[in-house]
């Protein structure tokens, strides 16, 4: 408890002073709230908000779809070797999220990357990933779904495993198409284990750090700036702690709000 | 019989199509692995070739290079070091906080183990900053035991409240028996609870030492040279060898090959840990 707390509440202490660490022989001095408001005035800080949201939303939404999809075909009872795909279907999220940094980087380079030599066969040309203004964002959103689908098609499959039959015998018996059965029972009765992915995925997202650190530092242009990345440039790079202190303390404030209604339903 | 034929005929296109999608899909999720497998075995030459080049002879190189010259078993060496520690400790406080949690009955009790669980949900940029402060004043910032210490503060709160789950499973009477038989309350849960707890204990420990190994931004900040973590070092590569992407490889691999045993061989605990407060709830 109290290896966790205390820093916590250092952090608050600290987003409270004017402090550089670059020049620590200026000692820290208290001004209140004075880099909250700053941080709320700055233009880079709102855009980060901003690219953090976009972020965690895009990846969310094409997860979960991805995801139930999936976990419904890996279901099926008709498909073959479960066990292994299973197994293999887990790697991608056990792995170091600096080293899928890495393999991205290599995988999506411009000159010989294999990604890019893919698709010169199929004759789509001169997409610029990471590196381009508009793409960096949806890239790094692939890369996170490349890792994180996997854990929402396990989750789904281990949801879908513990629904009663009965349901499905009888909507069959009466003669309900397989879209039917999917849009009026499978869905509802997933309900509440796909709120509860969404709010896994957005604590998670909103972490986001590794991954865009490795490829683009929050590049080009700030146009994958996300709120972890600020903090630590801010902090290690120019030494602004306090400024950073605030920054993460934001960050932490929406977490604990989501957090807290994830509670709720764990609860209920 | 013509009415019968059709639907197997269809029955069997599905079942086709669904095999094919699978496929697809684990094409495109184990891909990059094996491509960086692959990379690491190329001559440096071969590794940026465009085209890719398909065949060719294998050759230890990179690895060479990476184990030898850059010491990479030095830093592998440091994340065993730091990853064990880190679960060691883990389960050492975190059995006994669950144990609190689980065993004895006081107001509050399971919102505290829920307020417990939210310190999970930290951003590591939120400890980073003070760690980083912190332990610069205290002497840590280059031990293992700083690197520990800090790792531990974000794998301790998943391990109670899973720890906490497994302990609630087992019936009082147990306990009630073996208090009257004469066991301390402390043999009580080392004999019995422990024990029986197994596979819970196994869940946490190969949790705790997965996130503390893939773990980068606060083993960046507390770390020196000298107990760098491999996901630490990897990155440290990308800004001393611009194009040495043979070399990269192979710290990839390296750096996730461990992960990638325990995932194969601990699957079902994995699954147990990851699908756990999701069907709880």
């Amino acid at each position: 408890m109290i290896i966790s707390i205390y820093p916590l509440f250092y952090t608050i202490f600290i987003s409270l002073h004017e402090w550089n660490y670059l020049k620590a022989y200026i000692p820290p001095k208290f001004i209140g709230a004075e880099n909250y408001i700053k941080l709320f005035q700055d233009p880079i800080f709102l855009n980060t908000l901003y690219v953090t949201t976009l972020f965690t939303v895009m990846c969310i939404l094409i997860e979960l779809i991805l995801g139930i999809g999936l976990g419904c075909l890996l279901y099926s009872e008709r498909l073959k070797w479960k066990r292994v795909i299973r197994s293999l279907i887990l790697l991608p999220m056990m792995l170091t999220p600096v080293i899928i940094g890495f393999t991205w980087k290599s995988l999506l380079n411009l000159k010989w990357g294999i990604i890019n030599y893919f698709l010169h066969l199929i004759g789509i040309k001169g997409i610029m990933w990471h590196t381009s203004l508009t793409q960096a964002l949806p890239t790094m959103v692939l890369i996170d779904v490349w890792e994180w689908t996997p854990f929402v098609t396990l989750i789904i499959m281990a949801l879908l495993s513990s629904l009663p039959t009965a349901p499905f015998e009888a909507a069959a018996i009466d003669g309900a198409s397989k879209w039917q059965i999917f849009r009026h029972i499978t869905l509802p009765m997933l309900k509440d284990g796909i709120i509860m992915i969404i709010l896994l995925r957005a604590l998670d997202a909103l972490k986001e750090f590794d991954k865009i650190y490795i490829l683009t530092r929050g590049g080009p242009e700030h146009a994958t700036d996300v709120l972890s990345i600020f903090g630590y440039r801010i902090a290690f790079f120019h030494g602004y702690v306090s400024h950073a202190a605030a920054a993460s303390i934001i960050l932490f404030i929406i977490i604990m709000i989501l957090c807290t209604i994830l509670f709720k339903l764990i609860k209920r | 019989m013509k009415i019968r034929k059709i639907p197997i005929i269809r029955r069997e296109l599905e079942s086709i199509v669904i095999n094919l999608m699978a496929l697809v899909a684990i094409i495109f999720f184990i891909f990059p692995i094996l491509w960086q497998l692959l990379s690491s075995l190329k001559p440096a030459a071969e590794v940026t070739a465009n085209p890719p080049i398909w065949f060719f002879t294998p050759t230890l190189e990179n690895w060479y290079n990476l184990i030898f010259e850059k010491e990479g078993f030095h830093y592998l060496l440091n994340s065993i070091i730091v990853a064990s520690g880190t679960t060691g400790l883990s389960i050492a406080l975190g059995s006994l906080a669950a144990l609190g949690l689980s065993r004895f009955k006081f107001k509050g009790r399971d919102s505290l183990a829920l307020d417990i669980l939210s310190f999970k949900m930290f951003p590591p940029i939120v400890l980073a900053i003070p760690l980083f402060i912190i332990f610069q004043a205290w002497g840590l910032k280059n031990s293992y035991i700083g690197l520990i210490l800090a790792h531990t503060t974000f794998n301790l709160p998943f391990t109670i409240w899973l720890l906490r789950g497994f302990f609630m499973g087992i019936p009082n009477e147990l306990e009630e028996a073996s208090l009257v038989d004469g066991c301390t309350r402390f043999g009580f849960f080392w004999r019995i609870l422990l024990p029986l707890s197994g596979p819970g204990v196994m869940v946490s420990a190969v949790f705790c030492f997965i996130l503390s190994w893939n773990e980068f931004m606060l083993a960046s900040v507390v770390s020196s040279q000298e107990t760098r973590t491999l996901p630490v070092f990897s990155a440290g590569l990308l800004e001393r060898y611009v194009a040495d992407w043979g070399l990269f490889a192979a710290a990839c691999i390296l750096t996730v090959a461990p992960m990638l045993v325990i995932a194969i061989v601990s699957q079902k605990y994995l699954i147990k840990g990851l699908t756990y407060g999701a069907i709880k709830g």
